[in-house]
């Protein structure tokens, strides 16, 4: 057979499922939600009302729940790839090649152009006032969508992954900490007027954490709860990471506690099967050398010193 | 002896070629006429469900070949003339010094009517995997015919394309030849719950077409019609050889061999699904059509190849697969029907979800000879040493927990397999080892 019939055989499956009712009404809320997102983004005068942001939020949070629980709790718990790699979603299709210059042009805005954000920014100011005290400024935006997306995504695989303990356990532990100690517990401080101290990351992921100038600041602005940052930084730096790693892998950390590791194991959990598994891509990740190129997600450098 | 031709690029030829090009560097050719490169067959049905794309299941990527100087050619072996030494091809021949023949298998038909109209096939190369996709591009009902490992897969293959499917099963339980009756009747369940319907104690009597020659239906012995545009044969698979036939090289249903895959002439071997052991090791079956036998024959044989005549030991008998969301495992031997003169069985069954555990043992002294489990893994390496010692049901009930493999956290069901054991047998065994990292470097 040559290799055209066969690509013919990843182009599509004639028969996909049928959307049911409740699943267009499902996609319906969400499509409308983005909206209401995209026009707050212009500062609209409803976009500083808390309701308006819970709004949104319900939305494309509840409509993504109803859709993805209305699919899998149809079928008998087990693994769902069916067309994976038919869809234009998850294949490296038109679809996703525009989710993909979507997203990135979004990291490129936050972290070059952030004042083209004043409009979400003014979308998330009530939410940032009950949680920080403060107005919300880009990175207030940015990590509520992450933790949104973990959260909300985190649930669809909570009933994806129905079939295994093992699954049900870690999603709800990388929710908890991305809810609890990368996004709550870390306002909360600001809100009390202590230092914006994130337990669940640790040096080298935050290497500024132990240069003198964020120690003093710490210390000063903490006092005994800023001594006992320090020293849960050490411990987790010295002790902690050492001894959990040798026994248990890197997993304990990008699987069970890092948001970045949550992410990708929520949100990212579409695409995981797009990772390539070619023999020249596998040993840059084998010897640790594309670790460092990549993306500049600290944590992966901070594995890397320890798996390495 | 310097070339070696291989004919066929499946697991148990690629074994060969790979475990010869390790020892030596001597010339080695692959011919296949089914796919330019070494592909898992194990994998198709994933294509089919968009699990994956054909370029994932090729173990090597295509660069492989030429970088281990391992030539491949593909084409279609018309002939093989053992007199001179030489294979041909259509259009030209290749001489060899020696020849291993790894050909596989090819779907059974039983000589049913209807079984060449269109739309009726089995499921066992490529082509059979293209012609599927073409075959059901615009079907609605399908029907399957024979119940075991191929006829689930298909099921699960039509099912992820929404196609409605009715698999017939000539036993009274799935896969009657191979499971017990408990595990049939929890596959049997699982399959109703994918919405398969399931008819047992059925076997096929004819295949109804229209008169542009597509299927339109299938009648059981029973005179049952059902409507089908699409009909799967999968009864089973037979050694691919019969080019070889008419040729002085002894066969039956496969090419024969004895424990080194030597055939009766000097200098051609044959290995995998297509080989035909004339003396089967114990407790084995004459032609071995699974992956890792492939493989252990593959690596047996070159071990000959590269000087050292090597007989096939194939270790303790296993098997797996995965019917449908239900994980399977063998280990040992465990019949069907049990012998129940000399041996007797115990099996544990978990109430609330489709989870077994079935171990067979001697009457006389208690040894373990086989183990089978549905929806909970157990440790090969532990089964197969328990096997090789020859521990007793006693000694497997006190330490089950060390052959526990399922992932973390799962729920582990030895106290209440133990408590089952000592009820039935008048036991009062403890558990008396555990699962685990911890216990086991302790232990060591």
């Amino acid at each position: 057979m040559n290799q055209e019939a066969l690509t013919s055989i990843s182009l599509s499956n004639p028969h996909p499922e049928n959307i049911s009712l409740i699943q267009k009404f499902a996609l319906a809320a969400i499509a409308m939600g983005l909206l209401l997102l995209f026009l707050s983004s212009f500062g609209i005068p409803i976009s500083g009302n808390g309701l308006f942001l819970l709004l949104i939020l319900l939305m494309i949070g509840g409509g993504a729940l109803v859709y993805s629980f209305s699919y899998y709790l149809k079928k008998p718990a087990g693994i769902y790839n069916n067309d994976i790699w038919f869809s234009a979603w998850t294949s490296k299709g038109v679809i996703a090649w525009m989710i993909g210059i979507v997203m990135t042009g979004f990291y490129v805005i936050l972290y070059f152009f952030p004042w083209l954000l004043d409009g979400l920014k003014k979308t998330f100011h009530p939410l940032s006032h009950i949680l920080t005290g403060k107005d919300a400024d880009h990175w207030f935006v940015y990590g509520s969508f992450y933790t949104f997306a973990i959260v909300i995504m985190g649930m669809r695989a909570l009933v994806r992954y129905r079939h295994s303990r093992h699954q049900l356990i870690r999603t709800s532990s990388v929710i908890f900490f991305q809810l609890m100690f990368a996004y709550l517990l870390p306002h909360l401080l600001v809100l009390f007027q202590k230092p914006e101290f994130y337990f669940s990351y640790f040096w080298p992921l935050k290497y500024e954490y132990l240069f003198p100038s964020s120690l003093e600041k710490i210390i000063t602005t903490g006092k005994g709860l800023g001594w006992f940052m320090i020293f849960w930084s050490l411990m987790m730096l010295l002790i902690a990471t050492p001894v959990l790693t040798y026994f248990f892998g890197k997993r304990w950390y990008c699987s069970w506690v890092c948001g970045c590791g949550g992410l990708a194991n929520t949100a990212g959990d579409p695409y995981r099967h797009l990772s390539d598994g070619k023999v020249n891509v596998a040993n840059y990740w084998k010897n640790g050398t594309i670790v460092n190129l990549t993306d500049g997600s600290r944590d992966a450098i901070a594995t890397a010193i320890y798996v390495k | 002896m310097n070339h070696l031709v291989i004919i066929g690029n499946g697991i148990s030829g690629i074994t060969c070629a790979r475990c010869v090009r390790k020892k030596s560097n001597r010339s080695i050719t692959i011919i296949s006429s089914e796919s330019e490169f070494f592909f898992s067959r194990t994998a198709l049905m994933y294509v089919y469900m968009g699990h994956m794309t054909f370029e994932h299941i090729k173990p090597y990527e295509d660069w492989f070949w030429t970088k281990n100087k391992i030539d491949l050619i593909h084409d279609h072996v018309e002939e093989v003339d053992f007199q001179n030494k030489q294979v041909r091809f259509k259009k030209s021949s290749l001489s060899y010094d020696q020849l291993v023949i790894a050909t596989g298998s090819v779907s059974n038909k039983f000589g049913w009517p209807g079984q060449d109209l269109n739309g009726v096939q089995g499921l066992y190369g490529l082509q059979d995997l293209e012609l599927m996709h073409r075959n059901t591009l615009n079907a609605k009902k399908a029907v399957i015919v024979g119940g075991g490992l191929i006829g689930i897969e298909m099921a699960e293959m039509l099912r992820s394309r929404t196609i409605e499917v009715t698999l017939l099963v000539r036993d009274s339980n799935f896969w009657g030849s191979v499971l017990p009756e408990e595990e049939g009747q929890i596959i049997n369940r699982h399959i109703l719950e994918h919405k398969i319907s399931l008819k047992l104690s059925t076997e096929l009597n004819e295949i109804k077409g229209n008169d542009a020659g597509n299927v339109k239906g299938v009648i059981t012995q029973s005179g049952e019609y059902i409507e089908a545009d699409f009909v799967g044969l999968t009864v089973g698979v037979s050694p691919n050889i019969d080019f070889l036939k008419k040729t002085e090289l002894a066969t039956d249903r496969g090419v024969l061999v004895n424990n080194h895959f030597e055939t009766n002439l000097p200098d051609v071997y044959a290995i995998g699904d297509c080989a035909q052991f004339k003396i089967p090791l114990p407790d084995r079956k004459p032609v071995e059509q699974i992956w890792y036998t492939g493989k252990i024959h593959g690596a047996t044989l070159a071990k000959t190849l590269c000087g050292e005549r090597s007989e096939y030991h194939p270790g303790q008998w296993f098997n797996s697969a995965k019917f449908l969301d239900i994980e399977y495992q063998n280990y040992g031997i465990v019949p069907a029907t049990l012998n129940t003169e000399t041996h007797q069985w115990f099996y544990w069954q978990c109430k609330d979800a489709p989870k077994l555990i079935r171990i067979v043992f001697n009457k006389k002294d208690k040894v373990v000879q086989g183990f089978n489990c549905l929806g909970i893994r157990l440790r090969h390496e532990v089964c197969a040493q328990w096997l090789n010692e020859k521990r007793t049901i006693d000694y497997v009930m006190e330490y089950l927990p060390e052959a526990n493999f399922d992932p973390e956290f799962y729920k582990q069901y030895e106290p209440e397999i133990v408590k089952k054991y000592n009820q039935q047998f008048g036991q009062q065994l403890k558990i008396r080892s555990k699962k685990g990292l911890f216990p086991s470097i302790l232990k060591k």
